[in-house]
């Protein structure tokens, strides 16, 4: 529809969304997880989603290393740590997909499933509010400093 | 049949105050019929109650008979009368929801369950009739383009009853010449329309019947001639001539690019120290924008704009509260700036004075209004408070972005052009003026600046208002 910078089609992100999510749970205690963790990585990049990965990429290694961090101190068993490393890089990896997919896109895919209308319409609406709140956020207080009351 | 009756209609958002007293108002198919009345009078309120905003999603005390075909809405769902009566808001930005203009567009088609060709097709019709483009992103679109994406919209789903809130406002002479003739065209083919607009000048001669509203009482007009010429006269300059001193603000080939979209390309001109200055234009063509360069809102893309204000500005570029005491900015949609809980708190916010504060609502005739709450107000109303409220921090330089709209002939609009210029004269502002309000512009203006294709096409005086007024009334 759309020229955007991701062709991502809805149900493959989804999906893909998914299989992070699992796999990364699941074989959280094996060795092989973060091999496998950065193949996702490198593969949700090359699929357009370059901006997405990169804006979680910081949160990820700060909150992990943060959990990661507490699990060795409170247990002293380095596979713990690096298990529930490998599940918060997980969970973030899982929202890249979710991240690229406008709003718009995601309801009208979901509704050409004949999704009942009170799902779609409410994911529009809640999707679309955050970004709504930012803006609007920003301009009311962008007209607040013009009036001199604190600073941008 | 009636396309819209309404019968002995009363109402009252708190039941104290009757905002619509016994009213009776009817329209017709085949018709343009013009509501016209001051500000606050109630007109948004009865167009609510045709669209059934009233009484579905805002509560109130509502009796009499309210029927649109022949049929009782009173009774109705909101999406059943919202396929019988399309409504374009007063306020653009409340009624946009998507990032995109076709998705904006297509999202009422969505609702009603065109099929997709035909959504896209519908799509293109009425961007090419409102003149925009699919692909923009609502954010960035000027004031009235985005009322022009709204009017599209409504326009689109196909409803037989067309209601219009103040379309006119943010439009240019071309562009509010072009949607009155396409509502006629609508009107020919058996569409019924209501325009709610101050500006009677720019609709009576393309409206079949006239109503006025006043005091929550509406009656028809039989005489558009002569309603004509008592509310159409240009009004007068009444301050001495301007005495040139140096230049307050030189703009060097400023250049602004914001979405993709290149807005200003080229801009050079000054604004003299004490001269009110008059920014002229087409609708989009970057007024606010340059306005906000000008503010420090936004940062220039290209070039630079010199200030002899005070020294201390050129420091850093990020507006402070010091820059904003000396520049007073008034948006182009008031809502935004009013944030105190009462009209008089407002005023007295950025006051330099308790004494001011009252001398400045005394003076903008909102007195009366002052244990208000701002967002209660009409849009006019609203207007006034904020021009008001900036007004009260005695500022050097008064930027205003269209500040006569909503404002009615004799109350509002004479009113405001007197007091603004009164200001200018008690304090020896600087006043740089964005408007195409034919009616006011030549009484604001000591110098003219007219933007076209990203840059300065002429500059000059009073007549050069006069020229690009008068060229556009030729053109009809």
């Amino acid at each position: 529809m759309s020229g955007d910078k991701n062709i991502l089609y809805p149900l493959t992100g989804i999906l893909s969304a998914v299989v992070i999510l699992l796999s990364g749970l699941i074989f959280a205690k094996n060795i092989w997880c973060p091999v496998l963790l950065v193949w996702f990585f490198v593969w949700l990049m090359l699929f357009g989603c370059y901006r997405a990965c990169m804006k979680v990429l910081l949160p990820m290694l700060v909150l992990g290393g943060i959990f990661a961090g507490i699990t060795y101190l409170a247990s002293g068993d380095g596979m713990s740590a690096m298990s529930m490393m490998n599940r918060m890089a997980a969970v973030f990896l899982a929202v890249v997909p979710g991240m690229s997919i406008t709003p718009v896109q995601m309801t009208r895919c979901l509704s050409s499933l004949h999704m009942p209308r009170a799902v779609t319409l409410g994911m529009l609406i809640a999707l679309s509010f955050v970004p709504l709140l930012t803006l609007e956020i920003r301009r009311v207080r962008e007209a607040m400093v013009t009036r001199g009351a604190g600073s941008i | 049949m009636r396309a819209v009756e309404l019968q002995n209609v009363s109402f009252s958002y708190d039941g104290e105050k009757q905002v619509l007293n016994h009213v009776s108002f009817t329209a017709e198919h085949g018709e343009v019929t013009l509501l016209n009345g001051p500000s606050g009078c109630g007109k948004s309120t009865l167009l609510s109650i045709l669209s059934g905003i009233i009484p579905n999603i805002t509560a109130g005390n509502l009796t009499g008979q309210v029927s649109v075909n022949g049929e009782s809405t009173l009774n109705l769902g909101t999406d059943e009368i919202c396929r019988k009566v399309g409504i374009v808001l007063q306020n653009p930005e409340a009624q946009i929801v998507h990032k995109r203009v076709e998705d904006e567009i297509a999202f009422g088609l969505e609702n009603i369950g065109l099929s997709e060709e035909k959504i896209a097709s519908q799509i293109d019709t009425v961007c090419t009739m409102m003149e925009l483009d699919k692909n923009w992103q609502t954010r960035t679109l000027s004031g009235g383009q985005k009322q022009r994406l709204v009017t599209a919209s409504t326009l689109a789903m196909g409803q037989k009853v067309l209601v219009l809130d103040e379309p006119l406002a943010n439009l240019d002479q071309t562009g509010g010449r072009e949607l009155m003739e396409l509502l006629r065209n609508l009107v020919r083919h058996g569409y019924a329309v209501i325009v709610v607009e101050h500006r009677a000048d720019m609709v009576l001669p393309y409206a079949d019947s006239l109503w006025t509203m006043e005091e929550g009482k509406v009656r028809k007009i039989e005489d558009k001639r002569e309603y004509l010429n008592t509310n159409t006269q240009k009004i007068k300059d009444t301050l001495p001539e301007y005495q040139s001193q140096e230049n307050l603000f030189s703009l060097e080939h400023i250049s602004y690019s914001a979405g993709g979209r290149e807005i200003l390309r080229d801009v050079t001109f000054s604004a003299p120290k004490g001269a009110r200055t008059v920014i002229l234009g087409e609708n989009g063509c970057g007024k606010t924008t340059l306005l906000r360069l000008i503010a420090r809102l936004n940062r220039p893309t290209g070039g630079k704009i010199v200030q002899t204000l005070d020294a201390r500005f050129d420091r850093h570029f990020k507006p402070d509260k010091k820059w904003f005491q000396s520049v007073g900015v008034v948006y182009q949609n008031p809502n935004y700036q009013l944030f105190m809980p009462t009209v008089y708190q407002e005023v007295r916010f950025g006051a330099v004075s308790d004494k001011y504060a009252e001398e400045i609502l005394e003076r903008f005739s909102i007195s009366h209004l002052r244990n208000r709450h701002p967002q209660s107000l009409s849009e006019g109303q609203k207007r006034r408070v904020s021009i008001a409220a900036i007004a009260a921090t005695q500022p050097k330089v008064l930027l205003l972005d269209e500040p006569t709209v909503g404002q009615d002939y004799h109350h509002g609009l004479k009113e405001l052009v007197e007091l603004l210029n009164e200001l200018h004269r008690q304090t020896g502002c600087t006043m740089i003026t964005v408007t195409h309000d034919v009616r006011c512009a030549e009484a604001l203006c000591d110098k003219a600046v007219l933007i076209e294709g990203g840059t300065v096409q002429k500059q000059g005086g009073k007549e050069l208002v006069r020229e690009y007024f008068g060229v556009e009334k030729q053109a009809r």
